[in-house]
């Protein structure tokens, strides 16, 4: 027998590429390495992936599963002496004034089971082993191991969502852009007792920007409160500690960290986890699509991962459709316009990420873009709007404009890093 | 360890400064200073400092932090909260 669209990868974006293709009647074989539930970093959604999920029919489950509403998100120095609170629903394009925080553990088994009853046969435990692209009319023959044994099945499209595994990018030797960024490394785990955001704040994600650092505060539930500290690779390197320690000492050295974990005890182990970001320089063949991070990996300050994941397997559902209703295979300008809208998504991120990481352009970003709305507008940008409206894009290009300014002149006031050590116990 | 409410400090900025808006109308993201802000001057920041080390015995100290926490009444009940809880 064989599958119209096998799909590597059980997670938001292969859940969501099987559901859409299920849903349009397509037979739809997900291939899921893990057993679910299984624990995944990346836990804050952001409100232009919302739409992904009504398309794919699963909203009004994820709506119904008792995740923590997120409003909006906010940013805070580590010495609490500037903070900058962003609601959604006050952005210049408020269409989705809330969305959640999840823990992954429980939102892909979700988007999986969703995935289920949509039509699509899914496997777990299933790691695949090889693939051989067809070509042509030839199917693809997809070998994977399960149950102790190895099995192979065919299928007319391919869709790799195999996170950053990138599978398809690692068999075919696809070429990367590393996109000029850092090497960051995160050290995360779960607490509970964390101090909470006062009133309606208390859902949003919380960014606490040091010097060179930064952690995030992700409330998963009544008590679960996700912490991860993002640092540089060499700088961590450097320092010749452990990533426990590293976290542990980082928390010691900012008022506003002691302030939020003092009475909380950690629930879980400490993971780690390398953010390299990196883009594939291709996305598509005559019948495979990349979606989510095994297309590309971008730094996960703005909470960007699912939402890409979402739009690009939508974008990927689309392209397989329009090619089944010509009866055609993705023709070389339809894979470089794939690989086009995702790029423009990502680029538009990464300039965010840039100005985020630049101390310059964060002191504009956390203290004086209120002029001309130009919060609104970022705050649009932090909302996953990637399709700019006139007014929002003239905005967007004056706010990165005045990030370059910021570096020689002094349009918002210069941040001051410095903090006190913890006052001592005697 | 008490807490500092948005209440609170909305009755010290009414009674040090001279505001151009009801009390009413001033939320926690309003800016204090500037273009399109509640539109205070040096002399109500001067105020306002004076103010918050008599109700809760905390001093800023300098300049730097002034404009840093004085962004809005926000960013003054969140450093606030902070330095109370490290003050013995």
């Amino acid at each position: 027998m064989i599958y119209d669209v096998a799909v590597i990868g059980g997670g938001p974006g292969g859940s969501t590429a099987g559901a859409l293709a299920a849903r349009r009647g397509q037979k739809v074989l997900i291939l899921e390495r893990e057993k679910f539930p299984r624990f995944h970093v990346g836990e804050s959604l952001i409100p232009f992936g919302n739409e992904v999920l009504a398309a794919s029919g699963v909203w009004p489950k994820v709506e119904q599963a008792g995740f923590i509403v997120k409003p909006g998100a906010d940013f805070t120095l580590g010495n609490s002496r500037g903070m900058l609170r962003l609601w959604f629903a006050r952005s210049l394009s408020p269409r989705f004034p809330t969305t959640f925080q999840v823990e992954r553990s429980k939102f892909d088994q979700l988007l999986l089971n969703h995935a289920a009853d949509s039509g699509c046969e899914v496997r777990e435990e299933a790691k695949v082993e090889n693939v051989e692209l067809g070509e042509g009319q030839t199917p693809h023959r997809l070998t994977y191991r399960h149950e102790g044994e190895s099995r192979t099945v065919e299928a007319r499209w391919l869709v790799d969502a195999s996170g950053r595994d990138a599978f398809l990018g690692r068999l075919l030797g696809l070429p990367k852009t590393d996109l000029g960024m850092a090497k960051r490394f995160a050290t995360f785990a779960h607490f509970h007792g964390v101090l909470r955001n006062e009133g309606a704040a208390g859902g949003n994600i919380t960014i606490v920007r040091l010097q060179d650092a930064w952690f995030w505060f992700i409330p998963l539930d009544g008590e679960k409160t996700s912490v991860g500290l993002v640092q540089r690779l060499d700088a961590f390197k450097a320092s010749g500690l452990t990533p426990q320690q590293s976290f542990e000492q980082a928390v010691a050295s900012s008022t506003e960290l002691r302030y939020r974990l003092k009475k909380a005890e950690r629930m879980s182990e400490f993971y780690t986890a390398g953010d390299y970001t990196y883009r594939h320089q291709v996305m598509a063949g005559e019948r495979w699509l990349l979606v989510g991070d095994a297309a590309g990996f971008i730094d996960p300050i703005f909470s960007s991962g699912v939402m890409i994941a979402l739009r690009t397997a939508r974008l990927a559902d689309a392209a397989m459709e329009k090619a089944d209703a010509a009866a055609k295979i993705l023709s070389p300008a339809e894979r470089s316009r794939y690989l086009r809208e995702v790029r423009k998504m990502t680029n538009l991120f990464l300039k965010l990420i840039r100005a985020y990481y630049d101390n310059h352009s964060f002191e504009l970003f956390l203290n004086s873009t209120r002029w001309l709305n130009l919060t609104a507008a970022v705050n649009s940008l932090v909302s996953g709007n990637t399709r700019f409206s006139f007014g929002l894009w003239w905005r967007i290009q004056l706010f990165f404009i005045l990030c370059r300014l910021q570096k020689r002149f002094k349009i918002a006031p210069r941040l001051d890093f410095s903090d006190r050590p913890a006052p001592s116990r005697s | 360890m008490a807490d500092v409410s948005l209440d609170d400090l909305k009755q010290l900025l009414v009674e040090n400064c001279m505001l151009k808006v009801s009390p009413e109308e001033i939320n926690e993201d309003a800016p204090l200073f500037g273009p399109g802000s509640l539109g205070l001057d040096s002399i109500d920041a001067l105020q306002l400092t004076v103010a918050i080390e008599r109700s809760y015995g905390i001093a800023i100290k300098d300049p730097a932090t002034a404009r840093q926490v004085l962004q809005s009444l926000g960013s003054l009940r969140h450093w606030l909260s902070r330095e109370l809880a490290e003050t013995p």
